[in-house]
């Protein structure tokens, strides 16, 4: 008897709120949470827009057991979203055995920038080269050990674990833009498989460092929109030109359904499928017949035992980029057959810009609200259609809806889709 | 209905100690040591010259298209090369039975740093200081003429799941894939997925582990500070000595070692030989400290325990211990606390590889897990060498010495704990000949 997994909490802050429900109702009204980069000086940038947190105090949510570093945006996205989360499903933590609560997240890394390592570059300067022993001496020094510290993947869920006391299994994955997804699945995986009755999952994501917007600039990856952000991020609209890069977190108490009812926990949605396809094409692209996204839905439908008109509302990977958004079409068609041109698809992406490590947690909860409102939130800034994207994607205005099942879909560089 | 049984039908070690499985085997056996001076950077006057480097290693030896070379980083190429020996040494050489094959790797960050970005830091250096003033960074001046130094893909270096991607591309499988960042448990929690879902039928075999390399400027600097790595002076080759009271701090590792795990009957199928079985997985964090070691080690003691559970064996059922241990002072404190809690005053047989290659961060527990299969395999423990006057409360059951010791073994246990508390531990059982 397979033990069926439960959400029964969820946290979240985005481009478009503090909150889950902020971010819901900005999604539905068609907002865009795309804007300006203020924090830093992004004049030399080809790119200077991106989805942005509004700026926030932690203490307002939870007052850190272990001191972070104030500037680390992902650990404090992450306090404040697991927070949301732990207190919407009403569990008292203290009194769960602590051996019984897992964490499964996605979390992207931060990394000494190069670009702020000019203090100790200068000084390691010698001749025409640099001193590079002297340069980790120098780093010690100018950083400080807490702040390198925190730079590590695996030290969310590890804050996370003291702060919370979960003392299951804790795994973290990063699996490029699918991680957030690829988190939820495995946690999916480890409720059912008994290792745990509760267990926190999600994503995590903030890289919107210079260099970082570089390096995706060069992959040709992102919208350079920057004199009207609100209108960059357009997917499936045929002057699409690339993804905006958002930040954020997404939490989601998955809890094993009697562990749930036997509390009395009000139930938002049950996770029923989980697939991963493989597809390796190249590495950045996904093959002109989309099999390993075509993969991941049908392995999607079988383990969650439905049919593909079941399906009633689809949160798209949908980036905004010209290849995504056609092999996207490409594989909802291949999979869903003569059903896809019925089911209401959007790409929330079109107003919080691509979360990256975040994203698959945050579009599962707003596929869940989707559900819970039977609205589907819109795809702003559609307006040119594709001839190569011609399914049905919501554009510009929510619309009511009438859905039992929704799926949401993550794809990731590299060839990982879930 | 009968449970499928999960084997272990294929080892790929690159290691600081060999390259190749075998050879890495036959070393470790000899008590030979990989650590040594630092080469792959200058260290300067550092306080830490000591690494345990995988010598000798170069482009030639990395499988697939030579066209990726540029976009892939190290611990990438260490990576294909183990998993290219790991396919070589399990004859999977069926293309069809390829293309099935999940893997699931746990991979570190990539730091690059100077060695990468040096280049592109020389341009952004103001080119006319005052007199008497150093040439300053300039920052605008890095992210425009700088960073065109750099080679335009450079951010694929940085995307871990592309060490999966490039084993898949090189080799050409197309089954399920996953990444995970769990650091030194994260070896042996690939595998304890990677079982689960062959059992459930999800697929036949898996390619799983782990591939790491950290011996960078940026890396060191970050362990250092926090107090793990150890100061190290160019004559201390000893250094890496688990459990000894004079242990403080671990020698940076790097290297690859991957595994082929398979469904038994699928394994019998295409004549596979098994060289063990996997028993038993378990997973279980610390929730203490991002940097130290809870002093019972209970999320490694409740890893293990879980293991044996999942196993239906008892702690009297096992032969060895392959500890996680690396020379750090409360880890390795830890970890002989959580050991005394499972086994209580029974003297079970420890090693710690660590002795010998150091801490490879990510890869470490697939690295432990090579010493717990090919104990059973060659039915011989490798030692822990450089231990030699040990912490009152290491294990008594610690091997040592240079010499690899023949033995009778049934199960071996592999610990995995990582920096910040996530631990995991996987029971092999041996597969009579």
């Amino acid at each position: 008897m397979t033990r069926r997994v439960v959400v029964t909490g969820m946290g979240a802050v985005t481009p478009l709120g503090l909150t889950v429900e902020a971010s819901w109702q900005g999604a539905i009204a068609g907002r865009s949470g795309i804007r300006e980069i203020d924090f830093y000086d992004a004049s030399p940038l080809k790119t200077r827009i991106a989805g942005i947190v509004d700026p926030f105090d932690v203490s307002d949510y939870v007052q850190p057991v272990f001191p972070i570093p104030a500037d680390n945006r992902r650990a404090r996205f992450a306090l404040a979203a697991t927070e949301m989360a732990v207190r919407d499903s009403r569990l008292d933590l203290s009194t769960e055995d602590p051996l019984r609560l897992a964490l499964s997240l996605g979390s992207n890394e931060s990394h000494t920038q190069p670009e702020d390592m000019g203090w100790s570059f200068t000084r390691a300067y010698v001749g025409d080269r640099y001193d590079e022993g002297e340069i980790a001496r120098l780093m010690e020094l100018h950083e400080g050990a807490n702040t390198l510290l925190f730079q590590e993947s695996q030290f969310v869920p590890s804050l996370l674990s003291i702060q919370y006391g979960i003392q299951g299994p804790t795994a973290t994955f990063l699996t490029a833009c699918a991680t957030g997804s690829q988190a939820l699945g495995e946690a999916l995986r480890m409720i059912r498989r008994g290792d745990a009755d509760v267990c926190l999952s999600g994503g995590i994501d903030s890289m919107f460092s210079p260099i970082k917007i570089i390096g995706f600039g060069n992959l040709g990856a992102l919208s350079r929109a920057n004199d009207t952000p609100d209108k960059a991020s357009r997917p499936f609209d045929a002057l699409r030109e690339g993804f905006v890069l958002g930040e954020g977190a997404g939490i989601l108490v998955l809890e094993e359904l009697e562990h749930a009812r036997s509390r009395g926990a009000t139930i938002h949605a049950e996770v029923v499928g989980y697939g991963v396809g493989l597809e390796i094409y190249h590495l950045t692209a996904m093959s002109p017949d989309a099999t390993g996204p075509t993969t991941a839905i049908l392995r999607a439908l079988a383990d969650a035992r439905l049919q593909p008109s079941q399906i009633g509302y689809i949160n798209a990977h949908g980036t905004g980029t010209i290849e995504n958004d056609g092999a996207e079409t490409r594989a909802i068609r291949n999979a869903f057959g003569e059903h896809a041109p019925a089911i209401p698809i959007s790409s929330t992406k079109s107003m919080i810009g691509h979360l990256v490590a975040a994203a698959g947690a945050v579009e599962a909860i707003f596929s869940i609200l989707a559900l819970r409102d039977q609205i589907a939130p819109p795809t702003i800034n559609l307006v040119t259609p594709d001839p190569e994207c011609d399914l049905d994607y919501v554009p510009g205005v929510a619309r009511a809806i009438a859905a039992e099942h929704a799926m949401w879909n993550s794809f990731g560089f590299g060839g990982q889709q879930v | 209905m009968l449970e499928r049984r999960v084997v272990v039908t294929g080892v790929g070690v690159v290691s600081p100690i060999g390259f190749g499985y075998e050879q890495h085997w036959t070393a470790r056996c000899a008590g030979h040591s990989g650590v040594a001076q630092i080469t792959l950077f200058d260290p300067g006057d550092y306080a830490v010259q000591l690494a345990a480097e995988v010598k000798g290693f170069s482009d030639e030896l990395v499988p697939g298209d030579p066209r990726y070379y540029r976009v892939q980083n190290r611990a990438m190429k260490l990576g294909l090369a183990a998993a290219g020996d790991c396919l070589r040494h399990a004859m999977l050489d069926d293309y069809a039975l390829r293309a099935d094959t999940a893997c699931l790797a746990s991979v570190g960050r990539h730091d690059g740093g100077i060695l990468e970005f040096g280049d592109a830091a020389v341009r952004a250096m103001d080119p006319s200081p005052a007199p008497g003033e150093p040439r300053a960074f300039d920052r605008s001046r890095y992210l425009t003429r700088g960073v065109r130094a750099m080679h335009p893909l450079w951010l694929l270096t940085f995307i871990p799941n592309l060490a999966v991607a490039h084993i898949g591309l090189a080799f050409g499988l197309r089954g399920e894939a996953n990444t995970y960042t769990s650091e030194a448990a994260g070896g042996l929690q690939v595998i304890g997925d990677a079982v689960a879902s062959i059992r459930e039928g999800l697929y036949e075999r898996a390619l799983v582990g782990g591939c790491d390399s950290r011996v960078v400027p940026v890396s060191m600097a970050r362990y250092h500070s926090n107090g793990l790595l150890a100061n190290a002076r160019a004559d201390e080759t000893d250094l890496s000595m688990p459990f000894d009271t004079r242990r403080r701090g671990y020698v940076m590792g790097e290297g690859a070692a991957y595994l082929l795990l398979e469904d038994a009957a699928a394994a019998e199928r295409r004549g596979a030989r098994a060289l063990a079985e996997v028993a038993g997985w378990g997973g279980a964090s610390d929730a203490f400290h991002p940097t130290s070691a809870h002093p019972e080690g209970r999320g490694l003691a409740n890893a293990m325990g879980r293991a044996l559970a999942r196993a239906n064996a008892g702690p009297d059922d096992v032969d060895l211990v392959v500890a996680a241990a690396a020379s750090l002072r409360d880890y390795d404190a830890a970890e002989a606390r959580a050991l005394e809690r499972v086994f209580g005053s029974r003297s079970v047989a420890v090693t710690a590889p660590a002795s010998a290659i150091g801490r490879p961060h990510s890869a470490a527990g697939s690295f432990a897990a090579v010493d717990a299969i090919s104990a059973l395999a060659t039915q011989c423990i490798a030692p822990t060498i450089n231990s030699a006057e040990l912490d009152s409360d290491a294990p008594a059951g610690l091997v040592r010495g240079t010499n690899g010791h023949p033995s009778t073994l049934r199960f071996t246990l592999a610990n995995g704990y990582s920096f910040g508390g996530q631990c995991a531990s996987v029971l092999f059982r041996e597969v009579p000949a």
